[in-house]
Parts: C-alpha cells; structure tokens; sequence
C-alpha cells in the first residue's frame, strides 16, 4: 500500500527584479519575471512502513520538496497524495511564541496541529518528560537554550502519533545525547510503522535508518533507489566537485619514455573497471622507449576521486631493484586482496629515473569500487571485538 | 462554471476548518486580548484608554461645542446616538486594521507550520468584538434603564453584532490577502478607517445631508450597520427593513467574496511572504 505518491511535481518561482513588476504583469498581462525551477518533474512512490531518505546539496530543492509535502507551500503543478495524519518537523520551533511559557507553547503547537485542549492535556507529561525541560517548562520560551527551544519542539511534534513523519534537519541541532535520543525515537517509529520521509545531511543517519533514498540534484531526482547505491553516487558526485579544484602537479613531457598501456584486470585476468572490496586487483603497463635502455624507477598511487590518497608506493621505496625499461617493456603490480570501501578511485602510475627523482611519463586510470560490505570508510581495516 | 462550485465550496471550506480548529481560534484570540494589557503597568487602562478618551472627545465636539439636538430629545439622546454608532465602528476599525496586518505579522507561522491560515484574519477580527462588545451591552442597558426604549428591542443586539462580525470577516479576507501581495493594503485601510468615519452618519443624522449624499450612502457597505445600532438604540428613524436587507446582503456578498478570494489565494501566501 502507498502512503505516499509524489507525480510530476514542480515548483517554478517568479523572480521579480523590482516590486512594481508584479503589478505590471497582472495590468499588462505578459510575463516580467525570470523562472526558477526549485522542483522540475519529481515523481516517486512510498509504501506505508518504508522510509525515504531525501539527499541533496543546499538549494537542490530539499525543502520545498518537504515543504510541498507538509502543505505549507503549494505546488505550480503535480500531484502529491498522502494517506494519513501527516505531523511535519521542519524548522523545529517555528511555531513557538517566545514570550509564551515553555507549557503554553505546548498548547499552541498542539492546536497548531489540529488537537483539542484534552488530547494535549493527556500528553503533555510525555512532551515535557521527553524533552527534559522540568521546572523551565513554566518559564518564558525566550529564556530557553537553543538546545531546549529544540528539545521541546521535537517532543511536541513527535507526540501527535502520525500516519506519516515529515523530518527535515531536525537532528542536525542539539547535542549528542539528544540526537542520539530523537533518533531513537524516529527508529521506534519505523518499528510502529509509521512512514518516515528524512531528510538530512547526515549520511550515516541517511543509511542507517532508510530503506531508500532518492538523491536531489538541482530541482531533479539524479537518482534513486537503495541507500548504498545512492548514497555512494552523491558522495563520488561531491568529491569530484572537491577534486577540481586541486591543482595537479605538472610532469615534464619527456616523451622519449611514456606509458602506452595501462590497464586493470580481474581475477579472471579480464579488464574491468568494477571491483569488489577483496577482489584481486592486477595492474599491467606497458613502456614505449624510443632511445637507448635505461634503468628507471616506477610508482603507482590509489586515489579516491575527493583527493584523499589511499596508497602510494616505489619500486624504490620498497627496496626493488631498477627497472631496465626497453621498447615494449611489461609491468605487472599484483594485489593479492584489494581492502577498499565504496567510492571512485584513480590509480596513478609514474614512472621516472633511476634516482625516481625525474619523472618520465604518468598515466592514470579510474575505477569504480562497489562494495557488497556495510562499512564506511575509505578502507577495510583488520579488528576484533573483545569483551 | 468551474468558480460557481468554488464560489459555493470555499465559505463552506473556511466555516469548516474555522470549527475543526476552533481550540487555536480560541487560544489565539485569547492571547490577542491578553496580550494587550499583560506586561504593562497600565494593562487593561491602555487596552480602553484610546477608545474611550475617542468617544469623550467626539461627545465633547459634537454635543456640548456643536450642540448637536437630534428631534425633540435632549443632550442625552446625542450622547446615545453618537456612541450607539460609534463603538460600533471602532470596533469594526479595530477589526479592519489588525486583521489586514494578521497574515504579514505572522508570516513565520504561515511559511513554516501547516494549519488553515484563514484563523490569522478571523482571531484578529473576534478579538476586538469580543473585548469591546462589552461597551455596547453597558450602553444597551443604560439606554433600557434612562431612555424608555422598548427593552424587547436589544434583543436584536447579539444579532446585528454577530451580523457585522461576519461582515467584517468577509472584508478582511479580502484586505488581507492583498496585503500579502501589496504591503500598500495596510496604508489604505487604515485611511478608509479614519477618514470613513467622518463619511458615514455615525457623528450626525443621515437627516442632515443633502439629498443626493442621503442616496449615495446606500452604496457605502458600512452605513446599514451603523444605521442599524441607530435605529435599536433611539428611536430618531423607524425601523426600516431596507436596511436591514441592505446589511444582510453586504454581509452575505463580501463573506462569500472573501472567503473565494481568500481561498483561491492562499496557498501562495508562503512564498510571497
């Protein structure tokens, strides 16, 4: 059963260079606004009991989407069906008074929600006990921490009991205890059965209490589907965007030696581009040499995509004899047992003289880690509980 | 066609979602009151003192410096006639400007908590009738006790109260959605207010205009309802059942206007705040 089905929403707002401009448009009847697509043909489906993570950088539409949802903004065109009581958490404590007492707040938020005076009377101990407010609770909203104001405001708007749970950054404020407190509460939602929609910019929370996620990007859905999967294009989507600006380093272009072939095989010795933490990991090159044979060093580098070196290694360092580079030389480096994570990665390979001072060429080739292990991070890394 | 059903669905939709949150209605017209004389010294003086010393001094100008006689009563039958129209409209003035003002002052809540906006415009419009409808019930009963009026008379009070309140609704969701759009509505409002009074037979008899002015005031939507408190507080004029059709269809126009007008708009509310 859907509890929720967004179709073909989008959401275009007017931009105004001057006030008056609005006016004119309404007498002279043509456009004098410029179009900005905050949602643009975003459709998706989710089943009672599921809960959708919504992922996004600042200004991908995020908001509005979950704003569309809690019915605060409308829609320019599209359809949004929700089935059951919808209770939002978006910018928690918009709805408070601050001259107001902390228990009078209570009362507003509830009628703000629809509630009648008993049904906020049998709650309110719960509200107050949960956001362990105590004797503030009788004091002025204004004389209350942030951490409070928030604390009371999640209390309130998880106290209604709905069919389906509207949150947005609600856990990025507050400390660590409470976090841990409200996500508490929203896995125990999960548990009821209740339909979430989250929102976040905590990944980790993102993948471990959703059972999709769709990814905004610009107003559009990029992609959808299972946690991993998405959550891992979006990060190698914000890396990349972190690695531009990097300057690389720039090599001589001595192309008397150059790499010609550079390529990554499988255990089955196929070339691929995918690999599975664990998997073997070959790495045949192959030199051109145009003059006399020489004696040279060679390094190969891991890279994930955001700039973050993994490994990196010489013939050198590790003590290896010269390479006697010929025309038409092959290099195999051998990785018995590849221990990284998810994400993209670039293998550099260098290879340079004697003294692996002088570099001759570098080549550089990417590839894509798709992880079937549930860690995070860049690589595996050996360990044993003990208790 | 498509309007005629909305015409139809959308005063239905707000009385509606006016009953199902009838709990903040109250909590926010409460507050309305309350907020006025708590935190003040003063605190309830203040909430009377401007209406008051506004009724002393056109009472003052209009009585005593004008000697304003209306028929064959007395200085006492002025005072009446006066402050039987004039607590009316500064009721319903009251209820014009704050209500106009109410979706702007709020813009906060309205962007970022979902509930029916329509509560904003009606809270401000039943907070000033519910704490000044006080003065027309003191001054319904002094008038039974001094006056010889016939005391079966007042019992249309709660009736015409409950009229204008429903008239006055209807304008200000008119007023306030527009004030979303051009902040200039609040400037204007508070121009028809002040300047109306003195357009509106509430200071003088409708008897002392010129004929033609007399004609026109039948096309002012607020001149049936002072006239209406008029006609139950002295007895100058007749009963005349014009009037009292003439308040009835303003009423029943300008809801059924508002509450459309209001409706089709406000869901943009949120993004032009």
């Amino acid at each position: 059963m859907t509890a929720i089905e967004v179709i073909n929403l989008n959401k275009f707002y007017k931009i105004y260079k001057k006030p008056i401009d609005r006016l004119k448009e309404i007498i002279a009847r043509r456009p004098f606004h410029t179009k900005f697509k905050a949602l643009h043909n975003v459709s998706f489906t989710v089943n009672s009991g599921m809960t959708l993570g919504v992922i996004g950088e600042n200004g991908a539409g995020k908001s509005t989407l979950l704003k569309i949802l809690a019915k605060t903004l409308k829609p320019t065109s599209g359809q949004v069906i929700l089935k059951g009581r919808v209770s939002s958490l978006l910018e928690l404590g918009a709805g408070f008074n601050p001259d107001l007492s902390g228990e009078e707040n209570i009362y507003l938020n509830g009628y703000l929600m629809g509630l009648t005076r008993e049904e906020i009377n049998k709650k309110k101990k719960d509200i107050i006990e949960f956001a362990e407010i105590d004797d503030f609770i009788f004091q002025p909203i204004k004389t209350y921490s942030s951490g409070m104001q928030v604390r009371l405001a999640f209390s309130i708007a998880t106290s209604v009991d709905p069919d389906i749970l509207i949150v947005d950054e609600a856990l990025s404020v507050g400390d660590e205890y409470f976090q841990r407190k409200s996500m508490n509460r929203m896995v125990d939602f999960k548990k009821m059965g209740k339909t979430i929609l989250f929102c976040s910019h905590s990944i980790y929370y993102v993948q471990e209490i959703c059972n999709e996620v769709i990814w905004l990007n610009k107003g559009e859905i990029r992609s959808k589907g299972s946690p991993s999967r998405v959550i891992m294009d979006y990060q190698n989507f914000e890396r990349n965007k972190v690695s531009k600006n990097i300057q690389e380093p720039n090599i001589a272009q001595a192309k008397q030696i150059w790499i010609d072939d550079l390529k990554l095989l499988d255990k089955t010795d196929r070339v691929s581009s995918e690999f599975d933490s664990f998997d073997p990991l070959k790495i045949y090159i192959k030199l051109r040499n145009k003059g006399q044979i020489i004696n040279g060093h060679m390094s190969f580098s891991i890279t994930r995509n955001d700039g973050v070196d993994f490994f990196g290694t010489t013939t050198h360092l590790d003590g290896c004899k010269v390479i006697t580079i010929s025309d038409n030389k092959e290099v195999m480096i051998i990785i018995p047992s590849l221990p990284l994570l998810s994400g993209f990665y670039r293998l550099t390979i260098i290879i340079g003289d004697e003294n692996a001072l002088f570099p001759f060429d570098k080549r550089e080739i990417s590839f894509n880690l798709i992880s079937s292990r549930r860690e995070f991070g860049i690589a595996y890394l050996d360990h044993e509980w003990l208790y | 066609m498509r309007y005629l059903t909305d015409i139809i669905s959308s005063p239905y939709e707000i009385i509606k979602n006016l009953i199902v949150y009838r709990h903040l209605l109250y909590h926010l017209v409460f507050r309305e009151i309350k907020g006025r004389f708590v935190g003040s010294i003063g605190g309830l003086f203040w909430h009377f003192a401007h209406p008051l010393l506004m009724v002393v001094i056109f009472l003052f100008v209009f009585v005593y410096v004008f000697k304003l006689r209306l028929g064959e009563g007395g200085s006492s039958l002025s005072v009446i006639y006066i402050m039987s129209g004039l607590f009316p409209w500064i009721i319903m003035s009251e209820g014009l400007s704050r209500g106009t003002s109410s979706l702007i002052e709020n813009a906060i809540i309205i962007q970022k908590t979902s509930f029916p906006t329509e509560i904003l415009p009606a809270k401000a419009v039943i907070a000033p009738f519910l704490s000044y409808g006080v003065a027309i019930i003191i001054l319904a009963v002094y008038t039974v006790i001094n006056m010889n009026e016939p005391f079966l008379k007042f019992l249309a009070i709660p009736f015409v109260i409950f009229l204008q309140l429903i008239f006055t609704l209807g304008i200000v969701f008119i007023t306030s959605t527009l004030s979303v759009f051009f902040r200039d509505t609040i400037q204007i409002i508070s121009l028809v207010t002040t300047f109306g009074l003195y357009l509106t037979p509430v200071l003088y008899p409708l008897s002392l205009l010129p004929e033609w002015a007399q004609r026109l005031m039948y096309f002012n939507p607020i001149f049936p309802f002072t006239m209406l408190y008029q006609m139950l507080f002295t007895s100058i004029t007749g009963f005349s059942w014009t009037i009292l059709f003439l308040a009835v269809f303003w009423t029943i126009l300008l809801f059924i206007i508002g509450a459309f007008f209001f409706f089709k708009l406000k869901f943009e509310f949120a993004d032009w705040l």
